[in-house]
């Protein structure tokens, strides 16, 4: 028994400290030590990994699952600033608009970022005061929105309903292939140095005098002096570890996809309802009794498959999307583009986006916890908004200060 | 996108759900029995069925409008399922049948199905999946051409649309079910060049396998009487290579094969052919077990996913049962006795039947199901597919048929370290196509698995998501269930 023993902990030792894959018979050794550790390989993990490898930091990423397992590769793919608020929110989103256009030529156009304008579809005229309003404020910050009417919306996209209203033009905003986007980002930090170790999961995080000092994950243990806490909708829990509240919660959002198409949208679509707050109250009680809320996002992705949504619901960490959902966007995106009745839908798929209450990231470092950098709940708007946050926190890393200033964004506007 | 207006998972309210205590999926000989046994209890049942008529791929009736003056043709398979589909015809009356529809996708104790132009909902008590097998696919150079057509298909097409798949037929493949399917292109007056058999089949080996299986003996000797008198060349340990052609399917390259199926290349030579049947067994349709969250296991053997089941069909999902070819090719003999334990067990889970009563009937079936296992043994091992099988494929061939991915995309992404299917359909987008991975996923199982140095020698199976199949969006638009 006791030889069973010893040799039981050394394969411990084998699995665990070594990191050794059974399979292949090679010791990768996991890594001991780390300047800085970005716990999330999702999309802002891997943009931060990339800028700060490019920058010749030591990184190591930290990923519960494998490439792209999560909301990062199945979103509304869209590069967008559109309905984005004056202030920071709409700074954080034309910055970030600009990293996309320069990480675009660096990875080689593999990400498929395409900045093709995109359209604020408006079919109820409730909704045209609140546009209204939105479009002027941005105007006045030097945004090039135009608002067109119906004739003019369905030169720009031909299969749109003759029943809107009008719509809102933006001529920067685009879309993007997310997966492709986390994978490249993944190789090409890689490339430079930077270590992912997939299937680690964070359990603890060690504290000395409130410095961080280490990171303990299922295959051991790396010191560190900096964490990136980059985990999206599971950022609460990392925080945890350090007694830190991070107020941030998951919302599950459903989409579909359609069988390749011949181009047909030119443009990326959605629809007024999404940023009009002030439901009336026999909407609001509408939406209730459905259980989720419901309104157009369209594109068309290069490989020809449309990608539509979107519902959104308040389901924790559910991945399985619904039969009523599925059929809710639909009708929605009939809705708006009745001609697509014939095309066949072959998946769906939900995910967990993180949501704060303020529709506005936690990003920059946290008081009280040194070393620890928040690096989430960008509120489905991770796609956009990653590379930019990547290139920020970077920037944070090595510079101490950022292009674009983050005390707006810091965790301690909650407490 | 925005959050704030959602109020948790909801309740449609005030509108009628369909529901039936049993739903079943597929109306081949799994589902008919499994509807016969839990009807004859009283239990109410609902089958949905891809197909106009109930009977399957094996037992398909025909159109209206077709009469059948050759049954003898069809083969005694044929006439085993006329009597199957008498017995269900007494119960008939009794059972829901609801023809062209097609389940996309199964969600807790409900089912969303297509029927006709629209998509609609049917809730459960209890579900039997019987959504039986298709085709392997097997990539080799030229496999996408037109003329290259699995051994299913060219069935379908000989016996009920009376068409032929082409003047100079090559059959590839392995296992008997070549034999029938032979036997049914030389009885349509279908010209075969040449059938080639992967293994090293002794036919007269069978015997200890199929004792006391008289009439599959009988049946077997009768199609290879037929290929003898037609004088056509059955080549043991023989595989295509490669098909070629302009446009279609001109001449094939086949070789001996050691007992790997790994070709002799100095026995390569050319027929001229103008289609190639490919028939190298089946694979078990898994897809709704898989997406109903049952557990399942992967056998090499099949060379696919089938579900975990206990004594009674059960799956590891309460309230769910997998039957027939969907959960382990085995043939419709075995299919038959399955679908009879399911309905059996259903009737006593909803206390129709006592449990003595349940016992008593199941032991039955059970001793007819361990007599067939038997067989289904040696079946298995003769027609279990090589590795040879899986290393035809060149750097350019496609394997991914809907996103045209070739094989040198996958083995960069295998080198980059995708260790799971579902990685390297991120990676690679094979599998995200239409068919979402019935095609491209069982020889990617075999190529991820395989690969010596692969870090990914359990690589999982596809995820599958809703709809399972295409739905266009104006059926899923016009379910009046989730209309409010």
């Amino acid at each position: 028994m006791c030889w069973l023993g010893i040799q039981l902990r050394l394969h411990d030792l084998w699995v665990t400290d070594l990191g050794w894959n059974k399979k292949v018979g090679v010791v990768h050794m996991f890594p001991k030590e780390a300047e800085i550790v970005i716990i999330g390989g999702g999309v802002l993990g891997s943009s931060a990994a990339f800028f700060l490898a490019k920058a010749g930091r030591d990184v190591v990423v930290l990923e519960r699952g494998d490439r792209g397992g999560e909301a990062s590769a199945g979103n509304a793919a869209f590069v967008w600033s559109l309905t984005r608020r004056p202030g920071i929110d709409v700074r954080l989103a034309k910055h970030s608009l600009e990293i996309h256009q320069q990480l675009s030529k660096e990875l080689g156009g593999i990400p498929e970022y395409r900045r093709c304008g995109a359209l604020l579809v408006i079919d109820d005229e409730k909704q045209m005061p609140i546009v209204e309003a939105h479009l002027k404020a941005r105007c006045a910050d030097g945004f090039p929105l135009k608002m067109l009417d119906p004739k003019e919306a369905r030169e720009l996209e031909p299969l749109l309903t003759d029943r809107l209203l009008g719509a809102v033009y933006s001529p920067i905003d685009g879309c993007i292939n997310p997966i492709y986007l986390v994978i490249e980002l993944n190789k090409r930090a890689e490339e430079l140095g930077a270590k992912f170790c997939y299937h680690t999961e964070v359990c603890d995080i060690e504290l000395e005098d409130n410095k961080v000092k280490a990171v303990v994950t299922t295959k051991g243990k790396i010191k560190t002096n900096t964490i990136v806490n980059a985990a999206g909708s599971w950022a609460r829990f990392i925080g945890g570890m350090v007694g830190v509240k991070i107020p941030i919660v998951p919302y599950q959002m459903q989409m579909i996809v359609t069988e390749q198409l011949p181009p047909v949208l030119s443009h990326v679509l959605m629809g007024a309802s999404y940023m009009v707050d002030e439901y009336e109250k026999e909407e609001l009680a509408q939406k209730e009794e459905a259980g989720f809320g419901c309104a157009l996002v369209a594109s068309q992705q290069l490989s020809g498959a449309l990608l539509l949504g979107a519902t959104w619901k308040d389901a924790g960490y559910d991945k399985r999307t619904t039969q009523e959902e599925v059929e809710a966007i639909a009708r929605e995106n009939l809705r708006f583009l009745p001609s697509l009745k014939h095309v066949n839908v072959i998946r769906s798929f939900a995910n967990s986006f993180p949501f704060t209450s303020d529709d506005l990231p936690i990003m920059g470092y946290v008081d009280g916890v040194e070393g620890f950098i928040m690096a989430a709940g960008h509120c489905g708007h991770g796609i956009c908004l990653g590379p930019g946050s990547g290139k920020l926190i970077q920037e944070l890393i090595c510079d101490g200060k950022t292009s674009l200033p983050l005390e707006e964004l810091r965790l301690s506007r909650f407490h | 996108m925005r959050g704030k207006y959602s109020t948790g998972l909801g309740e449609r309210r005030g509108i009628e759900l369909m529901k039936t205590e049993l739903a079943i999926i597929g109306a081949g000989p799994a589902g008919i029995t499994a509807a016969i046994e839990a009807s004859r209890a009283g239990v109410a049942v609902t089958i949905l069925d891809e197909n106009p008529k109930p009977g399957g791929q094996i037992y398909r009736q025909f159109d209206e409008g077709f009469s059948i003056i050759d049954a003898d043709m069809l083969g005694r398979d044929y006439s085993r399922g006329q009597e199957l589909l008498r017995e269900f015809g007494k119960v008939a009356h009794k059972i829901q049948y609801i023809n062209h529809s097609t389940v996309w996708g199964i969600f807790d104790d409900r089912l969303a199905y297509q029927d006709g132009k629209k998509s609609a909902t049917l809730g459960f008590d209890r579900l039997i999946i019987a959504t039986g097998a298709y085709d392997r696919p097997v990539p080799f150079p030229g496999w996408t051409l037109p003329g290259v057509i699995t051994a299913g298909g060219v069935q379908r097409a000989v016996k009920i649309h009376r068409i032929l798949p082409g003047s100079k037929i090559l059959l590839a493949g392995t296992g008997p079910l070549q034999l029938v399917l032979a036997d049914q292109i030389i009885s349509a007056g279908g010209q075969i060049e040449a059938i080639l058999e992967a293994g090293n089949i002794n036919w007269f080996s069978f015997l200890p396998g199929i004792w006391r299986q008289w009439d599959t003996l009988v049946d077997g000797f009768r199609y290879l009487r037929h290929i003898w008198n037609a004088g056509i060349p059955l080549l043991r340990n023989h595989i295509i290579l490669e098909a070629r052609g302009d446009g279609q399917v001109e001449e094939a390259d086949i070789a001996e094969v050691d007992k790997n199926w790994r070709p002799k290349l100095h026995t390569r030579r050319t027929l001229k052919v103008d289609s190639v049947c490919l028939g190298y067994g089946l694979v078990p349709s898994s897809e709704l077990a898989l997406l109903a969250g049952c557990e399942h296991r992967y056998v090499r053997e099949l060379g696919g996913w089938v579900p975990l089941r206990g004594e009674a069909m059960e799956t590891s999902v309460p309230g769910i049962y997998a039957v027939g070819d969907g959960s382990g090719v085995a043939g419709s003999k075995v299919a038959i006795e399955e679908g009879r334990i399911a309905g059996t067990a259903v009737a006593r889970s909803l206390g129709r039947l006592s449990i003595t009563e349940a016992q008593d009937r199941i032991a039955i079936f059970q001793k007819h199901l361990s007599r067939l296992k038997h067989f289904c043994g040696t079946l298995y091992e003769i027609s279990r597919p090589r590795p040879g099988l899986y290393e035809l494929a060149r750097k350019d061939t496609i394997i991914c048929r809907c996103e045209e991915i070739t094989l040198e995309a996958i083995e960069t992404a295998m080198a980059a370290n995708a260790a799971s299917l579902n990685e390297l359909k991120r990676m690679t987008r094979s599998g995200m196509g239409r068919c979402q991975g019935r095609i491209c996923g069982p020889t990617l199982f075999e190529i991820m698995s395989r690969k010596e140095g692969s870090q990914a020698n359990e690589p999982g199976a596809f995820k599958p998501r809703p709809p399972v199949k295409p739905v266009s969006l104006d059926v899923l638009a016009g379910n009046p269930t989730s209309t409010s």
